[in-house]
């Protein structure tokens, strides 16, 4: 059939429009690969397309698609209105880098959601509330980023998206005291982001949790009742997660991971947020992948003892050193006694472990003494890798 | 008609210019209209795939090969040997190779993508398309569409005035 066209004239070969010729959906595919002013710039093409963009399926506002900032506003405004009504949102992106005040975010966000959006992305830094959210029955992942969260924000988001499956929440601030206990929600990532106050992770369905750098105060984060969590990832990075040290809600930190299967706890050496949230934490009873960073070579490699002693069923043990120390922690644990004593019912033994790895920097003096910790309590094989 | 070759499951693909092409199951599952017949036992027999001749679907066909998750012997995945990085490069410049055709070939890949349901090659030829449309001025986008210009010029006026807020 086709044959290659034999004059290459510019522009027009076979004098057929084979693009316009596309159905309405798929040339909304084709367009949304353009930048958003763009796709509403098509209508000069032909009558074709006059319309096409009033009824594309995504929103995309994008401080990048200006030179002049001023502009954005009002691009989104007109956007939002004079788009078709009728047409469900599978997506919207809102980029807008303290560019807009927060209540016209508020209200472009509101907009999606009525208008069943699916996919909702905002990065914004601007302050968000209650007025951005209506109830949903649409709303299944939501990223935000660089946003600062009120709490009106969450009490939405939990009780009024029934079918909210992901939020991703990345440098966000979070005031006042918040829960997310979603009943829908499988998956949450928090990745550096600032609890001013506290923050409890109660979701009854979450699948996959991942808390990345938070910046707080220790004790400000609490897990529980996830009876559904298959992995949890919980990495603690900054001094800043002591910048002071009293606590909001307690050490129940890691309460709420008990039943996940594969668990990664990475912080630096000592660390004692999870020391303390291992004191209160119940057996890890489902576990059967760890992995641990520094901190658990505390006080004579008492948090990992600790934690093997609550872990009956673990297979595979995994430790990504870095070599990393928190200097807070360190003043702090100046005050306690330099052995934190053995597990109440002794070090025991874990013949369940197969497989033990340490992943680990070239010259890390501290290997050996690990490795003699483990052979003590393991016949495992033990695996090292420097780099 | 499914048959076994060396333990894997085949599949047969029919275009409606007669051509058969006979497949991997895990080849033909890269298309998620195939990979739901499949699932809902409608491919016991020949597939027929309407509307895309046999000259599209051997492409569709080469594309789909190129990116199916390769398995190893032991049923690892590929990228286990192999860092992800690299393999994902490879597959970029294999598909720039690949989606180098002429336009109403690839107006053709973007119908069968569409119908087949496979994202990457959708994303790939509509990519294509704005690439080589965007920088371009009206007239030149126009051209290169073969798209007739059937506005007045008052008409064009007013257009650009209604859309005024989405011109910098």
């Amino acid at each position: 059939m086709s044959t290659r066209s034999s004059k290459r004239a510019r522009g027009a070969s076979d004098g057929v429009d084979r693009l316009s010729s596309l159905p309405n959906d798929l040339l909304h595919r084709v367009m949304s690969f353009l930048p958003m002013p763009e796709v509403v710039r098509t209508s000069l093409l032909s009558p074709r397309w006059r319309y096409l963009w009033v009824s594309t399926p995504y929103i995309r506002i994008d401080h990048q698609d200006f030179m002049d900032d001023s502009k954005l506003k009002n691009f989104g405004n007109r956007l939002l209105l004079l788009r078709d009504g009728a047409t469900s949102l599978d997506e919207a992106r809102i980029s807008a880098h303290n560019v807009v005040d927060g209540t016209t975010c508020c209200e472009w966000i509101r907009h999606a959601i009525m208008h069943k959006v699916r996919l909702l992305h905002v990065s914004a830094y601007a302050r968000l509330d209650s007025t951005a959210m209506f109830p949903s029955q649409h709303l299944k992942i939501v990223r935000l980023k660089s946003n600062l969260l009120k709490h009106g924000f969450f009490r939405q988001l939990n009780c009024d998206c029934s079918v909210l499956e992901h939020l991703e929440l990345e440098g966000c601030g979070l005031s006042d005291v918040n829960e997310i206990s979603s009943r829908s929600l499988k998956v949450l990532h928090i990745i550096r982001c600032h609890i001013v106050k506290g923050l409890v992770i109660c979701a009854s369905n979450l699948t996959h949790l991942s808390i990345v750098e938070p910046r707080c105060r220790s004790g400000a984060i609490v897990t529980r009742d996830l009876p559904s969590l298959v992995t949890a990832s919980v990495s603690l990075r900054f001094d800043e997660f002591h910048y002071k040290e009293n606590t909001m809600l307690g050490h129940g930190l890691l309460d709420g991971l008990s039943h996940a299967t594969t668990l990664q706890l990475h912080a630096p050496l000592p660390e004692l947020a999870l020391e303390r949230g291992l004191r209160t934490c119940p057996v890890f009873s489902n576990l059967t992948s760890l992995v641990l960073g520094d901190w658990c070579m505390a006080a004579d490699f008492y948090p990992l003892r600790h934690i093997l002693h609550r872990s009956p069923k673990l297979k595979e043990l995994s430790f990504n050193l870095e070599m990393e120390e928190c200097r807070k922690c360190k003043e702090l644990e100046s005050a306690l006694p330099s052995s934190r004593g053995a597990p109440s019912s002794g070090a025991g033994s874990h013949p369940c472990i197969e497989r033990i790895k340490i992943h680990c920097q070239k010259e890390d003096p501290r290997v050996g003494a690990l490795v003699q910790a483990l052979l003590l309590v393991s016949d495992a094989e033990i695996g090292i890798e420097r780099r | 008609m499914a048959t076994r070759e060396a333990g894997k499951k085949m599949i047969m693909l029919k275009s409606p210019d007669g051509m058969e092409f006979e497949v991997e199951e895990a080849v033909a599952m890269e298309s998620q209209t195939i990979r739901k017949m499949i699932e809902d036992d409608c491919a016991d027999t020949a597939i027929l795939i309407p509307n895309i001749n046999s000259k599209i679907l051997s492409r569709v066909i080469e594309y789909c090969n190129k990116h199916v998750p390769t398995t190893g012997a032991t049923g690892a995945a590929a990228s286990d040997t192999v860092a992800p990085a690299a393999l994902a490069e490879d597959l970029k410049i294999w598909d720039a190779e690949f989606i180098k055709v002429n336009r109403a070939t690839r107006f053709n890949l973007i119908q069968a993508a569409s119908y087949l349901n496979i994202k990457g090659l959708l994303d790939l030829t509509s990519q294509t398309t704005i690439d080589t449309i965007s920088d371009n001025s009206l007239e030149e986008i126009r051209s290169f569409l073969s798209t007739k210009n059937d506005y007045l010029p008052e008409e064009e006026q007013t257009i650009r005035r209604e859309n005024q807020w989405a011109f910098q």
